[in-house]
């Protein structure tokens, strides 16, 4: 089988001059149709526009927060105005060890509150504040022998 | 294109001014049907207008239009197949007779003459047996054929470098001059005795007639 068979290349440039006397459509008219489909069909990429109650809503909540925002930095505090305990104070004297302890605190007083201790009990608040008791490994059993006391 | 990339409506228009011909000729080599190659250039251009952003490399503009103008062509031909089947069972057998793909029938040329009449069915022919070509194959000889196209740029339709671009011409030319090494002794005249073009076509790999 020969690719380069002479007799080959007349039959393509005759199939291809026929071919290109063959009619094309009229652009202006093909042009019109194409107009009529691309407005009628949004693109497909495109995000859907928002209606005007969501647009609004979206506004509402973004002004609530921007006044949240500069209510808070007018009070000058450090805390949030949407956390739901305030966190712990720490001394600037404590080193590195300490911190880390009372970092755990608030999760002694909850411990203590699920075994029955109330919150409010002094014994217990004593307990979470006092740095050497925390430090110590009696603190276990001190903590047990608490629930134990408060059923 | 960089302009229609930058939201200029009237270089999209220009554009397809410039292309609706190679379009509309390239789905009509598979439809056959010149409103059924209109919708399909239709299709083509409004993925164009859609999917303007997402061309990296306006230079490979022309081998998007080849390959997706041969998609878009291919579904169509899929759907009527399809549609056939499902509610024209009696069209089946009037398929076999002249297949989209195999360029325009005879008759539709419009030169007169015998020797007019004979390059029609010379060409008829030669699209016959281009349309039993593999796919590849069929769009890189029309390309560089039909549309004067560099390797380059088929190279860039067909997601080739151009020595597979080669490598393909050279088969799809092997293959059809196999397939009308008959009607090449009678000058396209149909011999009693040669092969149609129009019988199973190979599959892919498999040596040529």
């Amino acid at each position: 089988m020969n690719d380069r068979d002479p007799r080959l290349d007349p039959w393509l440039d005759e199939a291809a001059r026929l071919e290109r006397e063959q009619p094309s459509p009229d652009p202006v008219e093909f042009l019109a149709r194409l107009r009529r489909e691309v407005h009628e069909s949004a693109p497909p990429s495109a995000p859907p526009r928002p209606s005007f109650a969501t647009a609004l809503a979206a506004s509402v909540l973004l002004l609530v927060t921007i006044g949240f925002a500069i209510a808070w930095s007018r009070t000058g505090s450090t805390e949030p105005p949407f956390a739901a305990a305030p966190p712990p104070e720490i001394p600037d004297d404590l080193d590195p060890e300490e911190v880390s302890l009372l970092a755990d605190l608030d999760a002694w007083v909850r411990l203590a509150e699920a075994g029955g201790v109330p919150p409010e009990d002094a014994t217990a608040l004593e307990v979470c504040d006092d740095l050497e008791v925390l430090q110590s490994t009696d603190f276990d059993a001190f903590l047990a022998s608490l629930m134990e006391e408060n059923g | 294109m960089l302009r229609f990339q930058s939201g200029d409506v009237t270089a999209y228009e220009t554009l397809v001014t410039r292309h609706l011909e190679f379009v509309h000729r390239h789905a009509r080599r598979y439809v056959g049907d010149f409103s059924e190659a209109e919708d399909v250039a239709q299709d083509v251009f409004l993925r164009l207008y859609r999917s303007a952003a997402r061309f990296q490399e306006p230079v490979h503009f022309r081998g998007w239009l080849a390959t997706m103008t041969t998609r878009i062509a291919l579904n169509s031909l899929r759907t009527r197949k399809r549609k056939r089947w499902r509610h024209a069972p009696e069209d089946r057998a009037s398929t076999t007779e002249w297949k989209p793909g195999a360029g325009p029938q005879p008759s539709d040329s419009p030169i007169t003459g015998d020797e007019a009449a004979l390059a029609s069915e010379r060409a008829a022919l030669l699209h016959a047996a281009i349309a039993r070509l593999p796919e590849r194959q069929r769009t890189a000889i029309w390309l560089q054929r039909f549309e004067s196209w560099s390797l380059e740029d088929i190279g860039a339709a067909l997601d080739l470098g151009i020595p597979a671009v080669k490598s393909l011409l050279h088969r799809a030319r092997a293959a059809l001059a196999g397939f009308l090494e008959p009607y090449f002794e009678t000058d396209g005249r149909v011999a009693s005795t040669a092969v149609s073009p129009h019988s199973t076509p190979p599959e892919e790999g498999t040596p040529r007639p």
